[in-house]
């Protein structure tokens, strides 16, 4: 199943590296991407075309994953995906981290 | 391709009889899967059969790590005198509906905020090929003056990186 949200890379040089491609299959991975080189970073929701945008510093170390959910009521089962992304500061170690849910719902919060 | 996850119940004697890609993990006063819930039920003053679930990634599908199991239920409050109780094992053990030794905590009733499911035994496990979590252990326990029904939902949210 193709991926919803996906993330673009925006280097400084301008250069983009797209996670997926137009068919949500993915391309790259997310160790592929030069952090030392990174201007923004997006994550977008393909099927609402939203899309959150990070622009990135020295300070700040990249985090991207989803958090898979296996719903089980009696006998039926529910699939959800969350979209987690932010960074860790290198200085202080804190982690900010951004939750982005299939019914648009956003969190911000500290991990 | 995100990575193919299911769920599998082991149950009977051990080394046991699994059911793979479940979604049902009901449990009863037999150790059996299938399991009608309303053709098993638990007496007041009684415990369910422990049930074993794990989980199952067959294909990474281009992923690189699969990590931070967290298992939780949701949903409206369990009847008077029913308790769901939540813990995990590294080896499967044939199912007992005495107090389990292993289930022996109150499942969490919100997403917890560290892994509750480990991988490999210990916390900071990880898949990163095809293969299984520990087992998590969920037994039912019911007071002498337990109402009849109830019933719950159940999450299972992993994290993957690709």
């Amino acid at each position: 199943m193709p991926e919803r949200f996906v993330w673009v890379a925006v280097y400084k040089n301008g250069d983009l590296l797209f996670q997926c491609d137009e068919h949500g299959e993915i391309k790259h991975k997310f160790s592929e991407i030069d952090q030392k080189n990174l201007d923004l970073f997006l994550v977008f929701d393909r099927l609402s075309n939203r899309k959150i945008t990070l622009k990135f510093s020295e300070r700040m170390k990249l985090i991207f994953y989803w958090d898979r959910y296996i719903t089980l009521q009696q006998d039926k089962e529910e699939r959800a995906t969350v979209a987690c992304f932010g960074w860790q500061d290198k200085e202080t170690g804190s982690k900010t981290i951004i939750r982005m849910h299939e019914n648009g719902q956003i969190e911000v919060g500290d991990e | 391709m995100a990575a193919t996850v299911q769920l599998d119940v082991t149950y009977g004697v051990a080394p046991g009889t699994e059911a793979t890609n479940v979604s049902d993990i009901s449990v009863g006063s037999a150790d059996i899967y299938p399991l009608n819930a309303a053709n098993n039920p638990v007496a007041p003053g009684a415990n369910s059969y422990e049930r074993y679930v794990r989980l199952h990634v067959t294909d990474m599908g281009g992923s690189t790590k699969i990590n931070n199991i967290r298992v939780y239920r949701s949903g409206s409050a369990l009847p008077s005198g029913i308790a769901l109780k939540y813990g995990q094992s590294t080896a499967y053990a044939t199912p007992v509906n005495t107090a389990s030794s292993k289930a022996t905590a109150d499942i969490p009733t919100s997403l917890p905020a560290s892994e509750n499911l480990f991988i490999g035994g210990a916390s900071g496990g990880a898949l990163t090929a095809a293969g299984y979590s520990d087992y998590a252990v969920f037994q039912a326990q019911l007071a002498g003056t337990a109402n009849a029904g109830g019933s719950t939902v159940i999450s299972f949210v992993y994290s993957e990186t690709a």
